[in-house]
């Protein structure tokens, strides 16, 4: 007989899944422990790449070995459902049936205990007539009836009884079940949606076959973001992935739907993924550099038809250049490379992406899809540094010249095409985000002193042309055209300030390559005397002539003999060395300004100050080592001649150009109604500044020009007749200062020979007489004792050498030379000595034995010297 | 990615490399265990298995998932070793049916 009660489950199987759970569970775990340890063998692998790839192993094979107590959970859970159901195979449901079997048996027994009773007692009257048993055999079968009754009642009630608890071992087991799905999806690293499960199975998927059309990537996002986070090389690989997947579409999209734009979700994961730099990567390189060209005319197509979404898209797009501009990708040769690099920018061009753009167009770099992305900064240097390297190429060689000027092949620069068909909009708004956009790659350049200073090296002529207002509508200078923004010459004047004094601030170990830029605009300005620099360009150098380098190198180029008849030495300890002419140059270029000539009056007379303080500091001399101090300004001479050449030196720039300078000033007081005659007194003013440094106050001292020219404003106010009295008497003297020996360059070539005499003369003991006197600092409150000095060369050589490379690694400075017997005949030539040769021999001119002899043998000298002292 | 230099022997490089792209492709061929697994589950809770299905179609795609995403990490890994910067478009390790975990 068939059992009645049964369950369809198979503990097997469910022992069976037990096994491969528990089994990937161990192996996760042994796996992810010998992943999390193999970047331990390999600790000489270093690197920031190879760090994060170390990071990565880790992180996954801590997430493998996170794995196993959840796969511990689901074999406990399946193996509570499995004991569940087996308890029910092998114990409940037999029990049932046999309780079932019983309760039939009991109620066949019972019907057969009535049947035969019902006969035994009918069995007296079996040879009876039924007339005459009738009563008994009715009486009889009652009972029977009863019994049989009794017992269908009772099997009924077993059998309900039986079944109520089978129902509730089913009920059990479902319940098991229940408790053990729930267990399992709970035992995840991270869940996954519940309707992606639901479509699952809907679809009928099983454990080795996904319903049709489902994709585990698709609709798991969330879940792998979830289990890789933001920042793991896993997630970073899901993002190029989402990139890739939607260049892909974008591509479809053009291909299927060339005159439409595109959909408003594709441009929404564009907005998602604009600054996450794996997204921009996958993006980028799968799209190409043509396919976002392509891009940029869909946001100029937008713009062009007015679309709410455009001004939106444009940010997004902005963002994803300036996002993938910082990307690196694998060269193919052991290193790396930008992505966006000048292979990118020469293919920067929409109609690979889109033939149907094609017409006639050419196939190069379309500033015009590029540069209106980059209005802000942000951008990487070497993507910033290739986009202004391009742009003032393009304009050397296609406009700046008016004989070889090219409009088709410059026309790009000039304002935006897409979307209008390809003729170009050449006076655009300049408002206009797609308006002209050649000033935009100067903005940039001045983002990194690195890429201004190789402008500045790479690209002079063009940057100087510019910044002297010869291409009006780009620097907003005189004749610009209205349509034009009045703002390259700002940009310019950055690339001037950054190329120089930002590269010495941001990297004192590339002054060499600002002071080679200073010094070629120098030379460009030198060669073009009539050429002037436009306002906020003026102020930019301005800028960089009062930068501690360069103030310093123009003294020393006039204070020491080391400043080239041309061209510029960058002395690490002198700063750029300069022909007195280029510095006066610059200068006089500078004070065109009346605010730069007051910041540059005040900063002048401000260190020709302190430098005569220090000489006269340093002015005292001694009999002997215990003698009274005697003021002795021979001993400082050279100190003091060279703030007297400063002094003069400003004297000749500020009277260089004075029309200039007074018709500036009555522009800038146009308001006042005395503006000539205050002009007047305001240039007395700095004349008076100029030849007394002494006069100028201290609150003066680093402020900025219209402060210093307000004050003097001021000043002439209360007297100014007093003060324009003045101008002739002080102009006079500003003159004779800036006249004499002092100024001839040649006076070096006197110091020199004179030291070369005296170099020979101190080695054979004859020479500088010794002296004793005070070092520089001296403290007039706290007199040291005085040290003697006999102005021996030999004593300042031989103290320091620098290694540095080439066919003469190592350098000393050794300043003298020798004949064959080691005896000294005189000193090297300057201009063949290096930069510790030029420290020692200064340090040898300044011995105060030697000043002293200076002045008594050099007339130049001696006049600064008695200057100096008035 | 930075560009820094490689710094390595390139013998324990290859070795590494070779190990973490085994375990890639270890890991996407766990898949077939589980799916396994899965199918024993739903077939051994007989009448029951609507009672589970749910909860075991989660833990199913939630370990597909996550065994994806380590294979995924370990293949970009693997193909990045020996590279001066991370190639995040390696995911595919080359597929092999005798690598198991």
């Amino acid at each position: 007989m068939s059992d009645h009660f049964s369950i369809d489950a198979s503990p097997t199987d469910l022992s069976a899944a037990e096994r491969v759970l528990g089994e990937i569970g161990r192996q996760l775990s042994d796996e992810g422990g010998k992943l999390a340890g193999l970047p331990g063998q390999a600790g000489d692998w270093t690197g920031s790449t190879a760090v994060a790839l170390k990071g990565e192993m880790t992180r996954v094979g801590g997430q493998m070995t996170a794995s196993t107590p959840h796969f511990e959970t689901a074999t406990t859970a399946l193996a509570t459902f499995r004991t569940a159901v087996e308890e029910a195979t092998t114990d409940t449901i037999p029990g049932l049936n046999k309780q079932w079997g019983d309760a039939i048996t009991e109620h066949q027994n019972a019907v057969g205990a009535a049947n035969r009773a019902h006969a035994d007692r009918m069995s007296p009257y079996r040879n009876m007539p039924d007339e005459d048993t009738r009563g008994v055999r009715g009486s009889s079968a009652a009972t029977r009836d009863t019994a049989v009754t009794d017992a269908d009642e009772a099997l009924t009630t077993s059998q309900r009884s039986l079944t109520r608890e089978y129902d509730q071992c089913v009920s059990d087991l479902q319940q098991a079940a229940r408790a053990c799905g729930q267990a399992l999806a709970g035992a995840v690293l991270a869940a996954v949606p519940a309707e992606v499960v639901s479509d699952y199975l809907a679809g009928g998927g099983t454990g080795t076959r996904p319903p049709s059309g489902f994709d585990l990537d698709d609709v798991t996002t969330a879940t792998r973001q979830t289990l890789t986070g933001d920042t793991s090389i896993t997630g970073q690989a899901d993002d190029y992935a989402a990139g890739r997947r939607t260049a892909e579409q974008a591509a479809q999209w053009w291909k299927d739907h060339p005159h439409e734009r595109m959909p408003p979700d594709l441009r929404e994961e564009l907005a998602a993924g604009a600054t996450n730099p794996a997204f921009v990567q996958g993006l980028m390189v799968t799209a190409g550099s043509s396919g976002m060209a392509r891009l940029s005319v869909e946001a100029a197509r937008l713009h062009n038809d007015r679309d709410p979404d455009a001004d939106e898209f444009f940010t997004v797009l902005a963002d994803i250049y300036r996002t993938g501009s910082h990307v690196r990708v694998d060269d193919g040769e052991g290193g790396s490379r930008y992505l966006m690099d000048e292979d990118w920018l020469n293919a920067f061009n929409p109609i690979a992406a889109d033939p149907e753009l094609e017409d006639g167009e050419e196939r190069s770099y379309r500033p015009d899809l590029l540069l209106p992305f980059m209005r802000e900064p942000g951008f990487s240097e070497n993507f910033t540094g290739l986009v202004a390297d391009r742009a003032l190429s393009d304009y050397e060689k296609h406009w700046m010249n008016e004989d070889t000027r090219d409009f088709t092949k410059f026309q790009h620069y000039l304002g935006n095409c897409a979307g209008q068909g390809w003729g170009c909009v050449a006076h655009a708004d300049p408002d206009d985000p797609w308006g002209p956009n050649f000033q935009i790659a100067l903005d940039r350049a001045g983002d990194y002193p690195t890429v201004a200073n190789s402008m500045l090296l790479r690209h002079r002529d063009a940057v100087m042309y510019l910044a002297t207002g010869n291409d009006p509508p780009w620097t907003g200078g005189e004749g610009a055209g209205v349509d034009y923004p009045d703002r390259a010459g700002g940009a310019l004047a950055d690339i001037l300030r950054q190329g120089t004094i930002g590269l010495v601030d941001q990297d004192p170990r590339q002054a060499v390559n600002a002071d080679v830029a200073a010094g070629t605009v120098a030379e460009w300005l030198q060669r073009n005397g009539d050429a002037h620099l436009v306002d906020p360009v003026n102020g930019a150098l301005t800028d960089v002539l009062l930068h501690e380098r360069y103030l310093n190198g123009m003294a020393n180029s006039l204070g020491t003999p080391f400043a080239p008849d041309s061209g510029v030495i960058s002395d690490p300890a002198y700063g750029p060395l300069m022909s007195r002419d280029a510095w006066a140059r610059l200068h006089q270029e500078a004070m065109r300004d009346p605010d730069n000539a007051a910041r540059v009056v005040t900063t002048l007379g401000d260190w020709i100050n302190r430098t005569n303080a220090d000489a006269q500091s340093a002015g005292y001399s001694a009999n002997g080592p215990g003698g009274p101090l005697t003021q002795d300004p021979s001993v400082s001479a050279l100190d003091r001649f060279r703030a007297e050449a400063v002094r003069s030196f400003l004297a000749g720039n500020l009277t260089a150009d004075l029309d200039v300078l007074q018709s500036e000033l009555e522009r800038g007081l146009a308001d006042n109604e005395n503006a000539k005659e205050t002009a007047k007194g305001v240039l007395t003013t700095l004349l008076g500044y100029a030849t007394d440094p002494t006069s100028i106050k201290d609150d003066l001292i680093g402020k900025g020009g219209e402060f210093i020219i307000g004050t003097a404003v001021d000043a002439v106010a209360t007297d100014p007749q007093a003060i324009t009295d003045r101008y002739q008497p002080t102009l006079d003297a500003l003159n004779t200062l800036s006249t004499g020996p002092i100024v001839d360059p040649s006076v070096w070539d006197d110091v020199n020979t004179t030291a070369t005499t005296l170099a020979k003369d101190e080695a054979r003991g004859t020479g500088a007489d010794d002296i004793w006197a005070v070092q520089p600092g001296y403290d007039a409150g706290n007199p040291p004792r005085p040290t003697a000095y006999d102005g021996d060369p030999r004593s300042y050589v031989g103290h320091t050498s620098d290694y540095v490379g080439g066919n003469q690694p190592v350098i000393t400075d050794d300043f003298l030379e020798y004949d064959d017997a080691g005896h000294v005949t005189g000193v090297k030539e300057v201009d063949t000595m290096n930069h510790l040769q030029r420290s020692a021999y200064m340090s040898w001119l300044q011995d105060p034995a030697v000043q002293r002899y200076l002045n008594q043998a050099d007339h130049a000298v001696q006049e600064a010297r008695e200057r100096a002292g008035r | 990615m930075s560009s820094d230099p490689i710094k390595a022997d390139y013998g324990t490089l290859g070795e590494l490399q070779r190990q973490v792209l085994d375990l890639g492709i270890a890991l996407d061929n766990t898949r077939q265990p589980l799916g396994r697994g899965y199918d024993q589950v739903l077939s051994g809770a007989g009448q029951f298995a609507d009672h589970l299905s749910t909860g075991a179609t989660a833990f199913l795609l939630a370990w597909q998932t996550a065994l994806d995403t380590m294979s995924d990490g370990s293949s970009v890994v693997g193909n990045s070793i020996g590279k001066s910067v991370v190639d995040l478009a390696a995911v595919d390790a080359t597929y092999s049916s005798d690598i198991v975990l």
